[in-house]
C-alpha cells in the first residue's frame, strides 16, 4: 500500500456521485477514484495509490516508471486485492 | 518520477557519487523517511556507493510499523466480534498486536477482508447491510484522503454500517521531533515523495528554515 502505479485511463463515469472511472496497468484494469484529479481525461496516465488517482503523468515518465516497478517486482503486491486473503473467510 | 533513464545511467551515477565522495568535507547523517526509499537504496547499493561520505539512516515512514500497538489490538478485538467485518490493507495482517495478529484471528474464523482500496470497504458495507463493516485507516497523509472520501462515499450512500477505525500520521511532526531532540544526529531529510504531492512542500519549507536543515523531497 506504500506505491503509487502509474496507468493509464481508458473509462470515466459519475459513480454515486464520485468521478471514477478504469485505469490500465501493463494488462491489468482497476477501478480507480478520480475525484482527486479533477483535470484528467481519458487517454491520459495517472499515479494511483490506494484506489485514488493522486497526479497526472506524461505517458513516457509513466511507462518507464512502470517498467522500473516492474523490475523491482512489487506490482503483484500492490495490485492484487490481497489474493486468497479478499474472499470472505 | 522524471528523468528516471537518467538516473539510471551507470556512467552518470558513478560520476556524481565520486563527485559526492570527492566534496565531502566531512561525513554526512541523512535519513530517508520513507520505506521505500530505503528499499531502493538498499536495492541499488547506493548506500556502499557512497561510502563513507553519507551515511543513511532509516526514517519511520512505514505505515505498517508506525501503526501503535493498542490500534491493532482494537482491530483485533473488532475483528473477534461476530456481527463485524473487519476490512484492512493486506500489510496489516501479519503484525503482531500485543498477543495476537488479525491473520490469526482470521484463521480462527474472524471475518477479516484485505482490500486494495478504502472503496471497496464501502462496497462490502453496502453488500452486508446486516454486517457492522469497520475499515482499519491507517497510513500517512497519502492515505487519509482516500479514507475521506470513503467516508463521503458511505454518507451519500446512507449506510449505517460503516465505520472507520482511524489510526493516522504525519510526517513532518515525526521531522520536528527528531530534530528537537538533544539527541539527535540527522543533518538532512529525503523527504517522501507521494506524500509531498498530496499534501505540497510547505511544512518541510518551515522545517528547513526554523532547524536550518536540508531536505530534499524525492521518490515514493
Amino acid at each position: 500500500m506504500c506505491l503509487a502505479i502509474p496507468g493509464k485511463v481508458s473509462q470515466i463515469e459519475v459513480q454515486d456521485g464520485v468521478r471514477c472511472g478504469r485505469v490500465q496497468f501493463g494488462g491489468i484494469t482497476r477501478h480507480a477514484c478520480l475525484d482527486f484529479v479533477p483535470e484528467v481525461n481519458v487517454g491520459d496516465y495517472v499515479m494511483v495509490h490506494v484506489g485514488f488517482a493522486i497526479s497526472v503523468v506524461d505517458k513516457d515518465e509513466a511507462e518507464r516508471t512502470y517498467a522500473l516497478l516492474e523490475t523491482m517486482g512489487v506490482l503483484a503486491d500492490e495490485l492484487a486485492p490481497g489474493g486468497a486473503d479478499s474472499t470472505p473467510s | 518520477m522524471k528523468y528516471l533513464d537518467e538516473y539510471r545511467d551507470v556512467k552518470i551515477a558513478h560520476k556524481l557519487a565520486a563527485e559526492i565522495r570527492r566534496r565531502s568535507t566531512r561525513p554526512w547523517v541523512l535519513m530517508e523517511i520513507c520505506g521505500g526509499q530505503t528499499h531502493t537504496l538498499m536495492r541499488y547499493g547506493i548506500d556502499d556507493l557512497l561510502g563513507d561520505s553519507v551515511q543513511l539512516v532509516h526514517g519511520p515512514g512505514c505505515p505498517v510499523c508506525v501503526t501503535p500497538l493498542e490500534m491493532i489490538d482494537r482491530a483485533i478485538a473488532l475483528a473477534r466480534r461476530p456481527d463485524v467485518t473487519l476490512v484492512s490493507y493486506g500489510d496489516m495482517l501479519r503484525v503482531p498486536g500485543s498477543e495476537t495478529d488479525l491473520f490469526h484471528v482470521k484463521a480462527e474464523g474472524g471475518d477479516v477482508r484485505v482490500v486494495y482500496s478504502p472503496t471497496d470497504a464501502v462496497q462490502l458495507a453496502r453488500t452486508q447491510p446486516g454486517r457492522q463493516v469497520v475499515f482499519f485507516a491507517i497510513g500517512f497523509e497519502t492515505t487519509a484522503p482516500a479514507h475521506a472520501m470513503a467516508v463521503l462515499q458511505a454518507e451519500r450512500l446512507q449506510l449505517q454500517n460503516f465505520t472507520l477505525l482511524v489510526s493516522h500520521v504525519l510526517v513532518p511532526p515525526a521531522i520536528r521531533t527528531l530534530l528537537g531532540s538533544p539527541k539527535n544526529r540527522v543533518q538532512g531529510f529525503i523527504a517522501p515523495g507521494h506524500v509531498c504531492t498530496v499534501v505540497g512542500v510547505r511544512d518541510y519549507e518551515e522545517l528547513v528554515h526554523e532547524f536550518h536543515v536540508p531536505i530534499v523531497v524525492g521518490g515514493f
